[in-house]
């Protein structure tokens, strides 16, 4: 029997898809508004995110379930009514739309200011997203089978980066263990749990996953490596760069793999790494595309969301080119978009559940 | 001409028919033979293509036996006497179609139609001339076998047979186009092959709405899927071996006369960068070359594009000394490197070119010209810079290690692509270029199966991709090609060292 292929993700593809959703924000300008609040500690905050967003993505996961036949959108409509349904998602696609715009903006920001400070960043910038159009055009399909292809390179450059960081490490830096402290480290973990936000963006793919039992083992085995990964590769900016300078790195990946070398000669591979990063955020642009162009058109009842996909990058890019510097996207993102999306992700799916669990015992 | 089924009562009124049809006077080919058979004492007419008939099985089997046989006892019709009694050693047909007369005649077939019957005989005596079996002319290997596909369907589906001893393995002819001349063989094991995909591949096949169909190099664009994609769809090999090899994982292979070579559908990306002697070599020495083949592959692809995104915008990324020999080798050439690049492929692509349309004779010429105009008098005009002739050179070696020349040209071509972001944009084009490019295969399908199977999308296989596990372990078939027999045997317990 051959599959006929049903525009379905499988477990593995989606799994890879929240690794390179998440873990990519540290190679942005995320850890060094991290390391301002928890300084040599910043390497806990993984941890502390994971404990923060669990239990909502749990009654998140809850729901879906419970609704298995519907996408989350149709849930939330039909839990919540019209109106607060719609202000609902125009929330979520609010914070969904701007982490896009801000995101793809910054990522042009550092390859315009690292690699191409000639070229206009609007080429960069159109390039970018015009590779991610084309990715997010050929479907989910081909998002999620990219992704695990190339999964294992990216891993392996993840690993070749932090390997060859060894002989800059001191361990010393570390110290003190808890940073500013366990509670100023918690409440700051907290505001930035939104940092986890796009795993909630990825619920809206759950009737395009092929199994309920796919979902839950990828999603919740994905934010465990997640936090793990995560975690190692802060903990590594920290013992290479040290607590007080690394909150003035705008872009701690990038110097780390411009520091790194095999030895005298063979050095300055940063370009390697940009290649690699490029491709991996192609497709994370790919997937934000996608999803927030299918919680757009599902937001105002479209059953079709992919003539979309192109005004959307070309609105993308209008917007993103918009902002003067680098330093507004930055903080408008982590202090705007990062510190009230906590607000967001982890309240709704907690109302959902509760709406849900209530109108169940009110049917009985 | 006319068309008619019903064959008409007196033998010369067909034999007038056919003489219409094939133009007989004027077409000399068209033979007409006349033969009195004394034992049912009846006129007889022969009808054949000189040319395509073998002449000595139709002296020895046909017109011998018409006139020697002495007398009959049957008493049905005299064409089922003459079938079973007088043409006994030979493949007799009958026919009730006068239009079916042409096609068979058309096949190479004799047919004999007997005075006062409605129907006719055809008799198998096709001889066309081709060349014996000899080795194959691209697909070498070093260890295993050495015979390849010939321009005769029969000899080449004898070949696969010779390899698959098997009571399901399943020949069907299938006709083609609108004047039916054309037989495509589909070869299938029974029971392992997926019956929707042998569906599908007859549904193709009916599809095509040609007069005639030379070849499967010409079937196989009728059939594929993209036609204007540079992605390949079916496997071309013209290798027995191989062929057996699909045919066993499930795969169906497709034959016609006139070919040296059959297809494979479906295929994946796999099998188009695998070769027979990966399986033929030892575990170890199957993945080292196959290793070598996939880097073969990302060279040939990509090492002009990444010579010009590093020269032109990542230059820290050479060491210093190097940099330096680079830049003074450049100092005289008064090109910018990306034309350079392009004037060197160019010349290696016309090289290429003219060294397979070139007359064996003169072929070492262009050997000469090759390397010492190409490679030394331009580096010494000072039109191209040395090192790029290296780059040149291991991109247009590596193009020649890949297996399979759709892949080839596939590879040969999107280089060109490569070359034109790595131009714009340094890596971050190579690198979003690459990322669109495995996108768009990822979602690309030979009937129904996707390119990139069993990885991405991940099914449970023989994990027979880039490296192959030892022979012993590969006990699944492709998930894709069928559900039915899936395992070719048991799960094999412990090792094989015992």
């Amino acid at each position: 029997m051959i599959k006929p292929t049903d525009g379905k993700i499988g477990s593995r593809e989606f799994f890879g898809l929240v690794l390179i959703l998440i873990l990519i924000k540290t190679t942005g300008s995320t850890p060094m508004y991290l390391f301002k609040l928890g300084q040599n500690a910043t390497w806990m905050m993984p941890f502390f995110f994971l404990l923060v967003i669990i239990f909502p993505f749990f009654l998140l996961y809850k729901v879906l379930n419970g609704n298995k036949d519907k996408h989350l959108i149709e849930i939330i409509y039909s839990l919540l009514g019209k109106w607060a349904g719609f202000l609902l998602i125009s929330f979520i696609f609010l914070y969904s739309f701007s982490s896009l715009v801000l995101a793809s903006r910054s990522t042009v920001d550092i390859v315009g200011t690292l690699f191409y400070p000639i070229t206009p960043k609007i080429m960069i910038y159109l390039f970018l997203m015009l590779a991610s159009f084309f990715v997010a055009k050929r479907g989910l399909e081909a998002i999620g089978r990219t992704t695990w292809l190339f999964y294992p390179a990216l891993n392996l450059f993840l690993l070749f980066a932090l390997v060859l960081a060894f002989p800059i490490l001191h361990v010393d830096f570390l110290f003190p263990i808890l940073g500013p402290g366990l509670p100023s480290l918690i409440t700051s973990s907290i505001k930035h749990s939104a940092t986890y936000g796009e795993l909630f963006l990825l619920a809206f793919l759950y009737p395009f996953i092929r199994s309920n039992k796919d979902f839950r083992n990828s999603s919740f085995l994905g934010i465990l490596f997640v936090t793990v990964q995560f975690s190692v590769i802060l903990a590594v900016f920290v013992m290479a760069f040290d607590y007080p300078s690394i909150k003035n790195i705008a872009y701690p990946f990038q110097q780390l793999t411009r520091i790194i070398e095999v030895n005298a000669v063979l050095a300055n591979y940063d370009s390697i790494f940009l290649a690699v990063w490029v491709v991996a955020s192609v497709i994370r642009f790919a997937i934000l595309l996608y999803i927030t162009t299918l919680i757009f058109a599902y937001m105002i009842r479209l059953e079709e969301f992919e003539p979309l996909l192109l005004p959307f990058s070309g609105l993308i890019v209008m917007l993103g080119i918009i902002p003067e510097n680098p330093i507004v996207v930055m903080n408008f993102f982590n202090t705007v978009v990062i510190e009230s999306g906590w607000m967001i992700i982890n309240s709704f799916p907690v109302l959902l559940w509760a709406t849900w669990k209530w109108k169940e015992r009110g049917a009985y | 001409m006319g068309n008619r089924c019903e064959f008409y009562k007196n033998l010369n009124e067909n034999v007038e028919f056919l003489n219409r049809v094939f133009s007989a006077p004027l077409n000399t080919d068209f033979k007409v033979r006349y033969v009195y058979l004394t034992s049912i004492k009846c006129d007889v007419a022969i009808f054949y293509l000189s040319g395509m008939v073998n002449f000595e099985s139709l002296e020895t089997t046909i017109i011998r036996p018409l006139i020697d046989k002495k007398a009959v006892s049957g008493k049905d019709s005299l064409s089922e006497v003459v079938q079973k009694e007088v043409l006994v050693n030979k493949d007799v047909r009958k026919i009730d179609c006068l239009d079916d007369v042409k096609i068979e005649i058309l096949r190479g077939n004799t047919v004999i139609i007997l005075d006062k019957e409605t129907s006719g005989l055809s008799i198998t005596t096709t001889g066309f001339e081709h060349r014996g079996v000899e080795k194959p002319q691209s697909e070498n290997v070093l260890k295993g076998p050495m015979e390849s596909f010939v321009e005769s369907g029969f000899i080449n589906r004898s070949l696969i047979r010779k390899q698959i001893h098997n009571e399901h393995l399943i020949t069907e002819s299938l006709t083609v186009g609108v004047k039916k001349s054309a037989v495509v063989s589909m070869m299938y094991i029974n029971g392992i092959v997926s019956q929707e995909l042998v569906e599908k591949v007859k549904e193709r096949i009916n599809e095509i709405n040609v007069d005639c169909l030379q070849g499967v190099s010409i079937l196989e664009q009728h059939i594929e899927e993209r036609p204007y994609s540079l992605l390949p769809s079916i496997l071309y090999t013209e290798r027995p071996d191989r062929a057996a090899a699909f045919l066993q994982e499930g795969h169906i292979v497709l034959i016609m006369d006139n070919s040296p070579a059959c297809l494979v559908v479906p295929v994946t990306v796999w099998s188009f960068f695998h070769t027979a002697e990966d399986y033929y070599q030892r575990w170890a020495f199957g993945n080292f070359i196959r290793c070598v083949r996939l880097l073969a592959i990302f060279v040939a692809l990509l090492v002009p594009s990444l010579y010009i995104a590093i020269t032109n915008f990542h230059v820290e990324m050479i060491p210093a000394d190097l940099v330096l020999s680079i830049a003074a080798t450049r100092e005289r050439v008064p090109f910018p490197s990306i034309v350079e690049v392009i004037i060197m492929e160019m010349a290696f692509e016309l090289l290429r070119e003219a060294g397979i349309r070139i007359p064996s004779a003169i072929g070492p010429t262009i050997g000469i010209v090759g390397a010492l105009i190409l490679g030394q008098a331009a580096v010494e005009a000072n039109i191209i810079s040395p090192i790029l002739v290296i780059v040149v050179a291991i991109t247009g070696l590596a193009s020649f290690a890949i297996p399979d020349i759709s892949f080839s040209f596939f590879v040969r071509l999107l280089r060109f692509i490569f070359l034109f972001f790595g131009a714009t944009m340094g890596l971050f084009g190579i690198a979003a270029c690459l990322t669109v490019l495995i996108a768009y295969c990822s979602t690309a399908k030979s009937f129904e199966v996707p390119f990139f199977a069993p990885i991405s999308p991940h099914y449970r296989s023989s994990k027979d991709t880039i490296i192959r596990p030892p022979l012993w372990k590969m006990w699944l078939r492709p998930f894709y090609v069928s559900r039915e027999n899936i395992k070719r045997k048991t799960r094999p317990e412990g090792n094989s060292s015992q």
